[in-house]
């Protein structure tokens, strides 16, 4: 356990990687961090990471987010190793709780953003293949269209129905039971 | 403009990541949202990605008092004081995630007036036998109905014809693969034709059916995957090697595109006729009853290379010494088992169930649906939902005397 820990800190001080967002800011973050995204783990796998990545997908806003993202489920990741391979106390599985909990907390926390940052986010994770990051915020969109009808899901969200009237009586006719 | 259509933004890939995480019924409700979203709803990909988010379940039949019921008096005439229901029980909690797939009226005669027999479960689709030759589809999700085609009277000689039913992706048909004994042939009815259709299987039916058993007496309903129906192995290929007896078993597979059938190395066991299989995880696993302690469960890990690697002991769903406990291949057509993506198996029969994680070593027992005054007991189909609407089904008329809920 007190290995992993240091190696850790070993491998951070090593490997440090510079993110460029589209509006030329850079970030300095750990390659663990960085790793979390799959697009990252594989331009440094395939060593093209010199000099910096550049991100022309990715406004710096949207990069800091998403950096703070990772930085926290990094940590997350790396706890976890630690568990498997370490521990198994009850004692232990309290705190594993703990955290994971405090990690649920950020998570909601995290997505107390605006519509549009919100999509933003989505599409920053969707091109730098981030899952963890993917999954909690398309979970939260559809969340917002859980429970609504047609009609206020196309207002809530801007969407012009090209239906024509004969085709949306077909689909209501066909999932009859989904509209009662 | 671009912040107030947020939906525009994004590509149809991460829509349909979106939309799949709705419950089914929201899922086409957004199937009415606009041209694109029915698009991105109704493709084969887009059911198989929810398909393989679903939680796994095993059907139970329930008995209920019976419910008022609007028929003619000629259908009453038949029933009985009871209702029956199918319920799918989740594997990770049957207790608690139970979903009333059908109820109908139970009835004075052997085989159900309503939709008959449940034979077989696939793809979400429920097989119903009405009648000889009379065979009823339902998505109890979509709530849709189909028949498959009526079977000439020069099929309807044979008891048991049914040996398989499946989806075939390829044409997006359901099938019933049958055998006529009497006739001496293999034969598949399918939603997409208007006839059976003689299959080129060139091996004697006599021959494998002493290797497979027909769907009502199978221990296990044969298991899809990779394009193959996998039935259980039934005996013993007793080679021995000196004086040491191998615990060699074999498999019956048939291939749904070829639709011959093969045989295929089972898990190494001196039971075979305990054996069931299912699927796991996109694996095609094995549980082997012929232990009176517990339960061996295997994996095919490498499809291809036929590798079956023992991977769990499990202990015994039932009490030393219960009767419960199978001991024949009789006895296995009580006990359920299914497996999801998180690891949790579900074993047993109405005598003792239990939900084990592969992962976590637990176990609990399923105590409720083992009481015998919940009247619910275990089959051993499996369930997985699926909103797919296939071109055959249709929504059941008004008259159609069946309550869903």
């Amino acid at each position: 356990m007190a290995s992993a820990g240091s190696g850790d800190e070993k491998a951070a001080a090593a490997a440090m990687i510079t993110l460029i967002s589209s509006d030329n800011e850079k970030f300095e973050v750990t390659e663990a961090t960085a790793t979390l995204s799959q697009t990252i783990r594989h331009m440094i796998e395939d060593g093209c990471t010199d000099g910096g990545v550049p991100l022309p997908n990715v406004t710096s806003k949207i990069l800091a987010r998403v950096i703070e993202y990772c930085k926290k489920h990094a940590t997350a990741a790396a706890g976890e190793e630690g568990s498997s391979s370490s521990f198994s106390d009850a004692a232990f599985l309290e705190v594993d709780r703990a955290f994971l909990e405090e990690l649920e907390e950020f998570d909601d926390a995290f997505l107390e953003v605006d519509r549009a940052t919100l999509f933003d986010l989505i599409l920053a994770a969707n091109y730098l293949d981030i899952k963890g990051l993917l999954n909690l915020t398309c979970q939260k969109v559809a969340d917002s269209v859980k429970g609504k009808t047609p009609e206020q899901i196309r207002e809530m969200y801007n969407i012009v129905n090209d239906l024509t009237p004969e085709e949306e009586a077909e689909i209501r006719r066909e999932t009859q039971w989904a509209f009662e | 403009m671009e912040e107030d259509t947020p939906f525009r933004r994004l590509h149809e890939d991460t829509i349909a990541d979106i939309l799949l995480r709705l419950p089914g019924k929201y899922v086409l409700r957004s199937g009415a949202v606009c041209k694109a979203w029915r698009r991105i709803t109704t493709t084969p990909h887009f059911h198989a990605a929810r398909a393989r988010r679903q939680p796994a379940s095993i059907l139970a039949h329930a008995y209920l008092d019976a419910a008022p019921w609007a028929c003619g008096d000629d259908l009453r005439a038949d029933f009985s004081s009871e209702d029956i229901a199918l319920d799918a029980l989740s594997v990770s909690s049957p207790e608690d995630d139970r979903l009333r797939l059908i109820r109908y009226p139970g009835t004075k005669l052997t085989v159900p007036a309503h939709c008959g027999r449940l034979l077989a479960s696939s793809d979400g689709v429920l097989l119903f036998k009405k009648d000889t030759g009379f065979y009823l589809l339902f998505n109890p999700v979509t709530r849709q109905w189909a028949q498959l085609p009526r079977l000439p009277a020069e099929y309807c000689r044979d008891r048991d014809p049914e040996y398989a039913f499946y989806f075939h992706q390829p044409s997006g048909e359901f099938r019933l693969l049958c055998c006529s004994l009497t006739r001496g042939i293999w034969y598949i009815v399918s939603t997409g034709a208007a006839e059976p259709r003689r299959t080129n299987a060139k091996q004697d039916p006599e021959l494998i059916t002493q290797f497979v058993k027909p769907l009502l007496t199978t221990a296990t309903m044969p298991v899809a995957l990779h394009g193959n129906l996998h039935w259980p192995p039934l005996w013993r290929f007793a080679a021995t090697l000196g004086v040491v007896t191998t615990a060699d078993t074999k498999m019956m597979v048939s291939n749904t595109v070829s639709e011959q059938f093969i045989q295929m190395s089972g898990p190494a066991s001196t039971t075979p006729s305990m054996v069931k299989l299912f699927e796991m995880g996109g694996l095609l696993a094995a549980a082997d009853f012929g232990e009176e302690k517990h339960v061996d469960i295997w994996f095919l890990e490498d499809y291809s290379a036929r590798t079956w690697v023992h991977r769990q002991r499990v202990s015994s769903p039932w009490k030393y010494g219960s009767t419960g406990r199978p001991h024949n291949d009789w006895g296995m057509l009580s006990v359920a088992i299914a497996g999801d993506d998180e690891g949790n198996i579900i074993i047993g029969n109405n005598d003792g169930l239990l939900v084990y994680n592969l992962r976590k070593k637990g176990t609990r027992t399923v105590n409720s649906v083992m009481l015998r005054k919940n009247r619910l007991f275990v089959s051993r189909h499996v369930f997985k939902r699926s909103l797919e609407q296939h071109a055959s089904f249709a929504l059941p008329s008004a008259d159609f005397p069946l309550i869903h809920s």
